[in-house]
């Protein structure tokens, strides 16, 4: 089953250990974007060697999973990989030891 | 267009930094462009094999903070390749180093950083460098920095040593490398012990992972009393150790 972000959370979206489970086009697709930046449809079927319709499916479907974002003007898709999450510990240990260490 | 090769394996200790930071130099040295990224943003140290005893400023860090550009980030150490080793017309080698200030390590902790942001910083640096090679030095283990670096590199250089640990935690990184799709899967065989059958193992090793064993460098005292002091290929450069990572450098060229 190909993933796909949760739903009652709007911030949240796959992350780079996901990408594995993507179907094969999608994950061609992305690490292709990842390296180019901006992408147009014309491009992803060239590179892709599929027509344009399939082409804008694989966009679509990864704007979905919202790993990439549509810029509507431009009619260009960026890649979009998440935030590395803060690694929160009991009792703040990172703003102790950050404070801590700031203050030496 | 900038060919991204990653330096990675699933333990520490592995030898990571000093073969990333020996085979930029080698490569910088045949006349190419290079640039080292310093991505093991928690315990980083390729900086020492350049010469520097603190990271130079600004670094990743301030990339990731918004404090600076990723081209401000990245430091000439051109020189630091020349004076041991002639270098070609044309051939650069800059270092993005991570910060060893405690406190940075612990914001990036505390904090955690837009991966999106780094991934911006890898393709700017090859286009604003106009890199021929982009060497990204990861953390051990896979992570998400890591995972993205597999994800847009042309090579991922794996290294592992002769231990049943790193054995099977490169099974695990060969099989998720498969899955990101990395065009070339090289494995890199460091500290062998002499008196052990070069030819049996690497058999063993493509049997296993079903990738190609480009290096298997030996286990060398004058490696280890280098103690990370400098970069060992260039300064001995007819030593088996250095003749290894010459081959390194010959497959990442082809």
């Amino acid at each position: 089953m190909a993933p796909l972000p949760p739903d009652n959370d709007p911030e949240a979206m796959l992350g780079v250990a996901d990408w594995t489970e993507l179907p094969t086009d999608e994950r061609r697709c992305l690490r292709w974007m990842l390296r180019t930046g901006e992408v147009t449809i014309e491009q992803t079927s060239e590179t892709l060697v599929v027509d344009a319709v399939r082409a804008e499916e694989i966009l679509e479907s990864l704007v979905t999973r919202q790993l990439a974002i549509r810029i509507e003007e431009r009619i260009v898709y960026v890649g979009k990989v998440g935030r590395r999450t803060a690694r929160f510990k009991p009792g703040g240990i990172w703003d102790a030891l950050a404070d801590k260490l700031i203050d030496d | 267009m900038t060919t991204v090769v990653s330096v990675h394996s699933f333990r520490g200790g592995t030898g990571k930094s000093n073969t990333t930071a020996n085979v930029a130099a080698r490569l910088a040295a045949s006349g190419a462009r290079v640039a080292v990224i310093d991505t093991d943003i928690q315990s980083p140290g390729v900086h020492v094999l350049f010469g520097f005893e603190d990271t130079p400023e600004p670094t990743l860090n301030d990339y990731l903070w918004g404090k600076c550009s990723i081209a401000e980030a990245a430091h000439e150490i051109t020189a630091t390749v020349a004076k041991d080793m002639g270098v070609s017309d044309g051939g650069k080698l800059w270092l993005v180093p991570s910060s060893i200030k405690p406190g940075d390590i612990a914001r990036v902790l505390r904090e955690g950083y837009d991966v999106g942001t780094l991934n911006d910083g890898f393709r700017n640096l090859a286009k604003d460098l106009n890199l021929d090679y982009l060497m990204i030095d990861t953390h051990p283990g896979l992570n998400e920095e890591t995972l993205l670096s597999f994800t847009i590199s042309d090579v991922l250089l794996l290294l592992l040593r002769p231990d049943r640990q790193d054995f099977q935690g490169t099974a695990v990184t060969v099989d998720v490398a498969r899955r990101l799709d990395v065009p070339n899967l090289f494995l890199v065989l460091n500290k062998v012990p002499s008196g052990i059958d070069l030819e049996d193992l690497r058999q063993q090793m493509t049997d296993s992972y079903a990738s190609e064993t480009i290096a298997m460098l030996p286990l060398s005292e004058e490696v280890v009393y280098n103690a990370s002091g400098g970069l060992f290929s260039l300064t001995s450069p007819d030593h088996p150790w250095s003749q290894q990572i010459a081959s390194i450098v010959e497959r990442i060229r082809a």
